[in-house]
């Protein structure tokens, strides 16, 4: 295998770096919008349509 | 691994489908789990579901009407706040946050229907074919995930401002098989409703579950909205497969075993890796690991030399 030079072994650390650090930005993103959803009564939407047969979703309606 | 996964599958499903009493009286739970989703496929109108589906949440709560008047005057922040209470913010969130963290993980470990195609993919039949069918298929999920449950709920609407759920309608065989085919057996009233609906999703799950004895997870592969949710995160989940270039021995076991088809060797991190794990687990030298904090880091060790043992079988 052919070594990698110095440019593409700083890129492919860099690249590294950046996608160790990613999923904090991500799981932050996620935790921000799950707070917004809970403030603005969305799991409330959701245990209303989730306590009755949906009969669509099922194929019988 | 593999029975180890199974066994979490197993309670996975007991868990989230664990009402009882709804498969006894055709009712379905009603009780305060039903305000959060599972991480999973599973048809909330299923006698036993105890949570919400994320994917049917979606669309209902799109379906449903967002609180936006673009009609009426707003300030930026009442038009944000309008906007943001129309769309499944929650549902989003959740799926993100555990995306963040373990990728594609709760369809190779948690999800009762990729479990069921598990199951069914055992049955032996004349010929299979290894991993999960033509690539191309598996772009179809990305425009399921668009079209069906983002798109069409939202613009496909009545006069009232009300639309459907149409995946859940028009595909979601799981729904089909955990709550079409047992509700109208447990509420007689039901059977006389049943019609061209019903046949179309019957024959799509008979043909789903021929296929399932063919190819691996060609649901999760091909259709499922939430794996095409959950897929880009793997590259960037903080636990993900690495592999060690340094200790593999090339012998192409990790492919042979791979239900979605990828070569873990070039592909470890891939949308369409549902981390099963099963690749990791048949390498004989551990060149493939799950990494992340709590775990053995990845450690540059000395090619690997020795001669693997022989393929195990992969399901068959």
């Amino acid at each position: 295998m052919r070594p990698m030079s110095d440019r593409t072994a700083f890129r492919e650390s860099r690249r590294g770096a950046l996608r160790n650090h990613a999923w904090l930005a991500v799981a932050a993103t996620g935790a921000v919008l799950l707070a917004l959803g809970i403030a603005l009564g969305e799991p409330a939407k959701i245990f209303e349509k989730a306590t009755a047969i949906c009969l669509q979703c099922i194929g019988i309606g | 691994m593999s029975e180890r996964r199974t066994v979490v599958q197993a309670l996975s499903t007991l868990l989230t489908n664990g009402y009882v009493k709804g498969f006894v009286t055709g009712n379905i739970y009603t009780g305060p789990l039903k305000h959060v989703c599972v991480p999973t496929l599973n048809c909330y109108s299923c006698p036993g579901a105890l949570c919400a589906c994320p994917v049917g949440a979606v669309q209902v709560v799109l379906a449903g009407g967002g609180g936006f008047d673009p009609t009426a005057p707003h300030t930026i922040w009442t038009k944000l706040a309008g906007i943001l209470s129309g769309a499944p913010v929650f549902v989003i969130g959740f799926l993100t946050l555990l995306a963040a963290f373990v990728g594609r993980a709760s369809c190779g470990w948690l999800c009762p229907f990729g479990w069921f195609q598990d199951l069914v993919h055992r049955i032996p039949v004349p010929f299979t074919k290894r991993g999960g069918g033509a690539r191309g298929l598996h772009y179809l999920k990305y425009l399921i995930l668009v079209g069906m449950v983002v798109l069409m709920p939202l613009f496909l609407v009545d006069s009232f401002g009300f639309s459907e759920p149409y995946f859940c309608k028009l595909v979601c065989p799981a729904g089909t098989l955990e709550g079409g085919l047992l509700l109208p057996i447990l509420q007689p009233d039901l059977r006389g409703m049943l019609g061209k609906l019903f046949a179309w999703k019957v024959s799509l799950l008979v043909l789903l579950i021929g296929l399932m004895t063919v190819f691996r997870r060609p649901f999760c592969n091909w259709l499922c909205p939430l794996g095409a949710w959950f897929g880009p995160f793997n590259r960037i989940s903080l636990y993900r497969l690495e592999f060690d270039k340094n200790k593999c021995v090339q012998c192409g076991l990790c492919m042979k075993v791979c239900p979605s088809g990828l070569d873990p060797v070039r592909e470890c991190d891939s949308s369409d890796c549902v981390r099963c794990l099963d690749c990791g687990h048949i390498c004989p030298k551990q060149a493939i690991a799950v990494r992340g904090p709590g775990l053995p880091s990845a450690t540059t060790s000395r090619p690997a030399d020795a001669v693997p043992p022989s393929a195990p079988g992969t399901g068959h």
